[in-house]
C-alpha cells in the first residue's frame, strides 16, 4: 500500500496537509507538522522504512554536530556518516545482486557456494535520501556548508514527502535555508503550483502509464522484431521522461503549495546533442550530485591523460549506472553513456560543444537521440541475453503483419498520447506570456487526464531506483 | 526613544505592506481567472457531454455475447469456468473420453470472479438444457476479490457477458472499489462516465487508419495481429510470472480476511444461483508454479484458504485445492502459472477427471 502521487490518498493527504500548515502560522509548528507528515507519508508504505531514514537523519546529524565541534576530526565523522549510508543502501539494494553474482562467479570456478540473501522489500527512495543526507556531511567536511543544531529543521530537509521517494535529490545549501525561513503564503507560489500538478498529473497518468502497456507487452516477448524493438524502445524512451518528469512535477507543485522551491530536474533531455548536453538535461539533481561528489573529487574535471580520464568517467557513470539498480543492465547503461562522454571528449565535442549552423545541430541532435534510444534499449531489457536475441540471434526486422502492425500502431498511439506535451512545449515556447492560453490548456489537460488515465496506473518507475 | 521605535515601527509596517500589495493582488485576479476560465471550459466540454447517464458502468454497445450460441450448439453437461489457467491446463477432449459428459471450457485470459458471476448467471443459468456441474477454476483469493480484472483490458470480457440489468455487479466490481472522489465523479460526470467510450473510440480509430495502411482497414484484423503477437507461446515465462505478482501486489490489499471478502464478493450469490437452479457447482483451487518451486505464500493466504474451505464444507460446495498435489511438478509448467500444452495439461486433465468423479458420478450414470 502506497500514497503514490496519482492516487486519492495523496490529494487526500496533501489537502489536510496544506491546511493543518497554513492554518498553522508558526515556522515551528509548520515543520513539526511537515515532518509528521513526511513520516506518514512514508511509513505508509512499510513503517520500518521509517526507521531506516530516522536512523540516517540521526547520524548524519550528529556527525554534522561532529565536524562542527571537532574540526580535526572531520574526515573520520566523513567515513562514519559514508558507511553508515552506504551501508544501509548496500544492504537493502545491492547485497543480494552481490551475493547473486559471487555465487555464480565462484560455481564457474567449480565451488558451490551459498551466501546468505535476504528476502527484503527495497525501501523506497533509499538511493535519493541517502544522497541528499550525504551532501549534507560531504559539504560539512568540505567547508561550504556548517552543520545545523536544530534537529527538527535537520530531519525535516531529510525526509520532506515532496521529494522523498524520488528526488530531486536537494543539497542542503538550497532546501536546508528554506526549511529553516519562515514561510508565508505567497499567492505567486500558489499560481505556479497547480498548472504543475496537472502537468504532472497528465504526463504519469495519461502518457506513461498508457505508452506502458505498450513496452511491458513488447519487453515481455521472448523474440520482437527489429521494428517492434525500435517502436517499443522509442516508447519507453517516452514513458520514462514522462514517468519522471511527471513525478517531479508533482513533487515541485505539492511542494510550492507549501512554499518551498525544488529544483528543476528536467531541461528537455531528448534535444540533446551531446551525451554531456544530455546529462545537463535528464535527472538533473543526480547528475550534478554525482559530477560534484564523485566525478570532480575523482580528478575528472583536471585530469589530462586519456586513460586517466577513460577510467574516471568510466567508473563515474558505471556507479551512476549501478545507483539505478542491482542489475547488470542498469551497470551496462551507465558504462554506455560513459564510453560515450568519452568519445565525444575524444573527437573535442564534449563539455558545452555545440555545432555551427543548423543542418550540424540537427544530425548532431539525431545522433545523440538515437544513441539515448540505444541507451534505454540496455536500461529496459529484461536481460543482457535476451538483448542479444533479439538484436543478433535470427534478428528479423517485419515491417509486415503482426510485427509491423502492432509496431506502426505503438508509434502512433504513442505519438498520439503525446499531443498535449507538445502543445504544452509550444505553449511554453511562445505564449509563455500568455496565462489565458496556459488556462485553457490546464483546463483540457484535467479533461484529458479524467477521460484518458490509464485506471489501475502504476508505480512511478523510479520509486525502485 | 519610545517614539523613534514607533516610527521605525510603523515605516517598516509601510515598507512591508507596499511590498506585499502589488506583488499579490496580481496573482489573486490570475488564480481567480484561471480558475474561472478553466470552469468554462470543463463545463463547456461536459455541457457537450450531455446529462450524466443512470447506467453506473458504460458499456460497449458493440460487443455481443457469443457464449449461448456455443452452449446452445454443444449442449454440455459439465461447464468448465476459469480464465488461462483453465485454458492452458485442461484438454476439454481427453476430459470428455474420460467422463463421457458433453464439456465445454468456458475461458477467457484474465477472466476473474465477476466474469465467472455473470457468465453462471447470464449464459450458464438460462441454458436450455442447463448444465448439471459447473466447475470452477481460481487461484488464491481471487474467488472472493470482485474488483480484480474488470476495468482496462478487461473491460471487454466484461462487458461481453453483461446483461440489461446488474446491479450486483455494479455495486461489487466497481462502486465498492471507488474511493468518495471517483464515486461522485462517476455518479454525475458525465464526461467521467464516457472515459472508456473515448478510450476505446481512440483505439478503434488508430487500429482502422493502421489497418488500411496494411491494406486491412478493419479494427479487428489489427486485432487479431495484437493477439497473435502476444500470445502465450511468445512471452517470456519469467516476466510474465514477474507482471503477474506485480500486478497481484497492486491489488492484494486487505483480501485475505476471508470473512471481510465474502461479504462483498459474488461467491455467495454464485452458491445461490446454482443452488436455486440445481446446478452442481465445484471449486478447483490450482497450483501455482509459486507452489512448485516452493516458495513462500504470501502472508494471509493459508488463513483465508482455511476459512475458504471451512465456508464450502458448511455450503456444501465441494472444492478440491491442487495446491499440494505433488504429482504436478515444475517439468509440467510452460510459463509463469500455465501448465504446458503436453504432459503437463494431460496429467492435470486425469487428475482433475480424478478428483470430480465423486461430483460427477450420479451425472455420468444419468446420462448413460
Amino acid at each position: 500500500m502506497q500514497v503514490i502521487f496519482t492516487s486519492y490518498a495523496y490529494i487526500l493527504f496533501l489537502t489536510i496537509v496544506f491546511f493543518l500548515y497554513w492554518v498553522s502560522g508558526r515556522k515551528t509548528i509548520q515543520n513539526s507538522i511537515l515532518l509528521v507528515g513526511s513520516y506518514i507519508f512514508y511509513g505508509y508504505i512499510h513503517p520500518w522504512f521509517c526507521i531506516l531514514i530516522a536512523v540516517s537523519t540521526i547520524v548524519d546529524y550528529l556527525c554534522g554536530l561532529g565536524m562542527g565541534r571537532f574540526p580535526d576530526k572531520k574526515k573520520f565523522l566523513l567515513v562514519i556518516s559514508l558507511a553508515a549510508n552506504l551501508g544501509m543502501l548496500g544492504v537493502f539494494k545491492y547485497f543480494n545482486f552481490f551475493a547473486d553474482n559471487f555465487q555464480a562467479f565462484f560455481l564457474k570456478l567449480g565451488m558451490d557456494l551459498h551466501p546468505i540473501t535476504f528476502q527484503i522489500y527495497l525501501p523506497v527512495g533509499i538511493s535519493f535520501y541517502t544522497f541528499q543526507t550525504l551532501s549534507y556531511t560531504i559539504d560539512i567536511c568540505k567547508g561550504e556548508l556548517q552543520p545545523r543544531k536544530n534537529f527538527l529543521d535537520f530531519a525535516l530537509f531529510v525526509s520532506f514527502f515532496p521529494q522523498l521517494v524520488a528526488g530531486p535529490i536537494e543539497r542542503a545549501k538550497r532546501l536546508l535555508p528554506q526549511v529553516e525561513n519562515s514561510r508565508r503564503w505567497d499567492w505567486q507560489m500558489f499560481s505556479t503550483a497547480w498548472p504543475l500538478l496537472i502537468r504532472g498529473f497528465l504526463k504519469k497518468m495519461v502518457i506513461a502509464d498508457n505508452v506502458a502497456i505498450f513496452v511491458d507487452k513488447v519487453y515481455m516477448l521472448y523474440q520482437p522484431s527489429l521494428f517492434l524493438l525500435f517502436a517499443a524502445t522509442v516508447a519507453f524512451a517516452i514513458q520514462i521522461y514522462m514517468d519522471f518528469s511527471g513525478y517531479t512535477d508533482i513533487a515541485r507543485g505539492s511542494a510550492r503549495l507549501l512554499g518551498f522551491d525544488l529544483m528543476e530536474n528536467f531541461k528537455s533531455p531528448y534535444l540533446a546533442i551531446s551525451p554531456s548536453d544530455f546529462w545537463r538535461r535528464w535527472h538533473i539533481s543526480f547528475s550534478s550530485w554525482i559530477r560534484d561528489y564523485l566525478y570532480i573529487p575523482l580528478g575528472g574535471s583536471r585530469v589530462k591523460g586519456s586513460f586517466h580520464f577513460f577510467s574516471i568517467v568510466f567508473v563515474t557513470m558505471g556507479l551512476a549506472g549501478l545507483w539505478h539498480g542491482a542489475a547488470w543492465h542498469f551497470i551496462w547503461w551507465g558504462l554506455f553513456h560513459g564510453v560515450l562522454v568519452f568519445i565525444y571528449h575524444k573527437l573535442g565535442k564534449g563539455g558545452h560543444w555545440k555545432p555551427v549552423g543548423r543542418l550540424k545541430t540537427i544530425a548532431a541532435w539525431a545522433v545523440m537521440f538515437s544513441l539515448t534510444l540505444f541507451g534505454w534499449l540496455l536500461f529496459r531489457t529484461p536481460s543482457m541475453g535476451w538483448l542479444y536475441r533479439a538484436l543478433f540471434d535470427g534478428a528479423r526486422l517485419d515491417l509486415f503483419a503482426p510485427g509491423g502492425v502492432v509496431g506502426l500502431y505503438i508509434l502512433v498511439m504513442t505519438t498520439i498520447y503525446c499531443i498535449p506535451l507538445a502543445v504544452l512545449a509550444l505553449l511554453d515556447r511562445y505564449a509563455q506570456k500568455i496565462p489565458l492560453a496556459h488556462s485553457v490548456f490546464c483546463a483540457l489537460a484535467i479533461v484529458i487526464i479524467v477521460v484518458f488515465s490509464r485506471s489501475g496506473g502504476q508505480d512511478f518507475i523510479y520509486f525502485q531506483f | 526613544m519610545v517614539r523613534q521605535i514607533n516610527k521605525h515601527r510603523k515605516r517598516k509596517k509601510n515598507a512591508s505592506a507596499k511590498m506585499v500589495t502589488p506583488v499579490h493582488t496580481p496573482h489573486i485576479l490570475r488564480c481567480i481567472v484561471s480558475l474561472l476560465i478553466v470552469m468554462t471550459v470543463v463545463g463547456a466540454l461536459t455541457l457537450l457531454a450531455g446529462t450524466p447517464s443512470k447506467n453506473v458502468i458504460e458499456r460497449s454497445p458493440t460487443i455481443t455475447n457469443r457464449y449461448p450460441a456455443m452452449l446452445k450448439q454443444v449442449k454440455p453437461q459439465v461447464i468448465l469456468l476459469g480464465n488461462s489457467m483453465l485454458g492452458e491446463g485442461v484438454d476439454e477432449q481427453l476430459f470428455m473420453q474420460q467422463t463421457g459428459l458433453r464439456t465445454l471450457k468456458l475461458w477467457g485470459g484474465g477472466w476473474s470472479s465477476a466474469i465467472w458471476y455473470l457468465a453462471l448467471k447470464n449464459v450458464i443459468i438460462p441454458a436450455s438444457p442447463r448444465p448439471q456441474t459447473v466447475v470452477i477454476f481460481f487461484r488464491d483469493h481471487y474467488l472472493t476479490d470482485p474488483t480484480f480484472r474488470v476495468t482496462g483490458e478487461y473491460k471487454r470480457g466484461v462487458d461481453e457477458l453483461t446483461g440489461p440489468d446488474e446491479p450486483l455487479l455494479e455495486r461489487l466490481a466497481y462502486l465498492n472499489a471507488m474511493n468518495p472522489l471517483t464515486y461522485q465523479l462517476n455518479q454525475n460526470w458525465s464526461l467521467f462516465q464516457k472515459r472508456e467510450h473515448l478510450k476505446k473510440a481512440l483505439e478503434s480509430n488508430v487500429k482502422l487508419c493502421v489497418g488500411s495502411i496494411y491494406g486491412h482497414p478493419d479494427v479487428e484484423s489489427v486485432n487479431q495481429n495484437i493477439q497473435r503477437l502476444f500470445g502465450v507461446d511468445n512471452l517470456l515465462a519469467e516476466e510474465l510470472g514477474n507482471a503477474q505478482l506485480k500486478s497481484e501486489a497492486v491489488t492484494n490489499k486487505n483480501l485475505y480476511d476471508f470473512q471481510k471478502s465474502l461479504l462483498v464478493s459474488f461467491l455467495p450469490a454464485m452458491v445461490e444461483m446454482a443452488r436455486a437452479n440445481n446446478v452442481r457447482l465445484v471449486l478447483v483451487r490450482v497450483k501455482r508454479r509459486r507452489e512448485v518451486e516452493g516458495l513462500p505464500t504470501p502472508a494471509g493466504l493459508d488463513g483465508y484458504i482455511r476459512d475458504l474451505k471451512q465456508w464450502c464444507g458448511k455450503e456444501q460446495v465441494p472444492l478440491i485445492d491442487f495446491s499440494e498435489d505433488t504429482r504436478l511438478t515444475l517439468e509440467h509448467y510452460a510459463d509463469g502459472d500455465h501448465l504446458n500444452r503436453g504432459e503437463g495439461r494431460t496429467l492435470f486433465t486425469q487428475l482433475l477427471v480424478e478428483q470430480l468423479k465423486p461430483y460427477l458420478g450420479a451425472f455420468t450414470d444419468a446420462s448413460r
